[in-house]
C-alpha cells in the first residue's frame, strides 16, 4: 500500500460511518458563506472609518487631513478671507 | 481607530502655548491629525472616559512630561502628563492586538531627568528639547517623516521655518476673526493651521 493511500485509510476509519457526510458538507458551505457575507460588511465599515479626508495637497505632495470636528468661533469662508488678508498685507510688507 | 490619528498628550498652560501651537503645527504638516483632550467640551463625557476614547481612536501619540514640576501655589506636582502617558502605555501593552502597534514620542527637558521622577519608563527613549520651540519640531517632524514612511513629508528645519512664518500670520488672523491668540480653541487651531499650509504651500 502506497503511503497516500495509507493516510487516506486512516483517515476515513476515523470518522463513524453512519455520519451524514452530504449535510455536514452542506452545513459548512452555509456557514462559510455566511460568515464571509458579516465578514466583508463589517470590514467595509471599518475601512470607511480609518479613511480620512483629505483636504488639500502641498506643493511637495504631503496630503493635509481634514481635522476632525469645525472651528467653534468662524466659518471656514471667514477664516479662508481672514488667512488671505493676513498674507496679503505681510507680503505687501 | 483612524489610522493618521496623533493624540498629544502636553501641558495647556499660556507659557506652554508655544509649544503646543508647534506640536500641532508639525502634526498637521507631516500629514497627520492631531488630537487631543481639548477637541471637544461635552460636559456630559467624564475626562477620564474621553482621554480613553482618544487614545482608543490613535495609532500615534506625542507626550512632553516636561512641565511635571511643583506648582507655584499647591507646592504639588501635575501628574496629569505621565498619568496620560502612563494610559497610553497601558493601552498598548494590554490592549490587544489592535493596539500592540501604537506608536509613542515622550519628550522632556532633559535626556534622563525623568529617572528622578518616573523611573519606570527607563529603556523608552527618551527625546529632550530644552525648552526650544524649534528643538521640539525638529524631533517631532523627523519621528513623523519616519512613521509616514514618505520622503515627501519635509524635514524638521523646514518646518520650523514654516512654523516661524505661521506664528507671525496667527495673531492677524486670529485678530482678524476678534480674537486673541489665547481665546483660540483646540478645533479653531487645527483648522486655522491646515487652511494657512495649504495657502502657503497648497498646489
Amino acid at each position: 500500500m502506497s503511503k497516500s493511500s495509507k493516510s487516506r485509510a486512516s483517515k476515513v476509519s476515523r470518522w463513524p460511518t453512519n455520519a451524514p457526510k452530504v449535510v455536514t458538507r452542506k452545513t459548512s458551505k452555509l456557514a462559510s458563506a455566511k460568515t464571509s457575507k458579516v465578514v466583508s460588511r463589517k470590514t467595509s465599515k471599518v475601512a470607511s472609518r480609518k479613511t480620512s479626508k483629505v483636504l488639500g495637497t502641498t506643493s511637495d505632495g504631503v496630503r493635509i487631513l481634514k481635522p476632525k470636528g469645525r472651528a467653534t468661533h468662524f466659518t471656514v469662508p471667514e477664516l479662508e478671507a481672514a488667512i488671505s488678508r493676513v498674507r496679503a498685507a505681510r507680503a505687501s510688507g | 481607530m483612524s489610522g493618521r490619528d496623533v493624540f498629544i498628550n502636553c501641558p495647556f498652560t499660556a507659557d506652554y502655548r508655544a509649544h503646543f501651537e508647534a506640536i500641532v503645527f508639525t502634526v498637521v504638516r507631516s500629514g497627520f491629525t492631531p488630537r487631543c483632550a481639548r477637541e471637544s467640551d461635552d460636559g456630559g463625557e467624564v475626562r477620564f472616559e474621553k482621554i480613553c476614547r482618544i487614545i482608543r481612536e490613535c495609532p500615534y501619540s506625542v507626550h512632553d512630561i516636561a512641565k511635571t514640576e511643583l506648582d507655584a501655589d499647591s507646592g504639588l506636582p501635575r501628574f496629569n502628563m505621565p498619568f496620560e502617558l502612563g494610559l497610553f502605555l497601558g493601552a498598548k501593552r494590554f490592549g490587544g492586538r489592535s493596539h500592540n502597534r501604537k506608536k509613542t514620542l515622550i519628550f522632556d527637558r532633559d535626556r534622563f531627568r525623568y529617572q528622578s521622577y518616573i523611573s519606570d519608563i527607563a529603556g523608552q527613549d527618551i527625546h529632550p528639547h530644552k525648552g526650544d520651540v524649534d528643538a521640539l519640531i525638529r524631533e517631532l517632524a523627523t519621528w513623523l517623516r519616519d512613521e509616514a514612511r514618505e520622503p515627501k513629508v519635509p524635514g524638521g528645519i523646514a518646518v520650523a521655518s514654516e512654523f516661524g512664518k505661521f506664528k507671525v500670520d496667527l495673531s492677524g488672523i486670529a485678530a482678524e476673526t476678534r480674537l486673541e491668540v489665547s481665546e483660540l480653541t483646540f478645533k479653531d487651531l487645527v483648522e486655522i493651521t491646515a487652511r494657512w499650509i495649504l495657502k502657503e504651500r497648497g498646489i
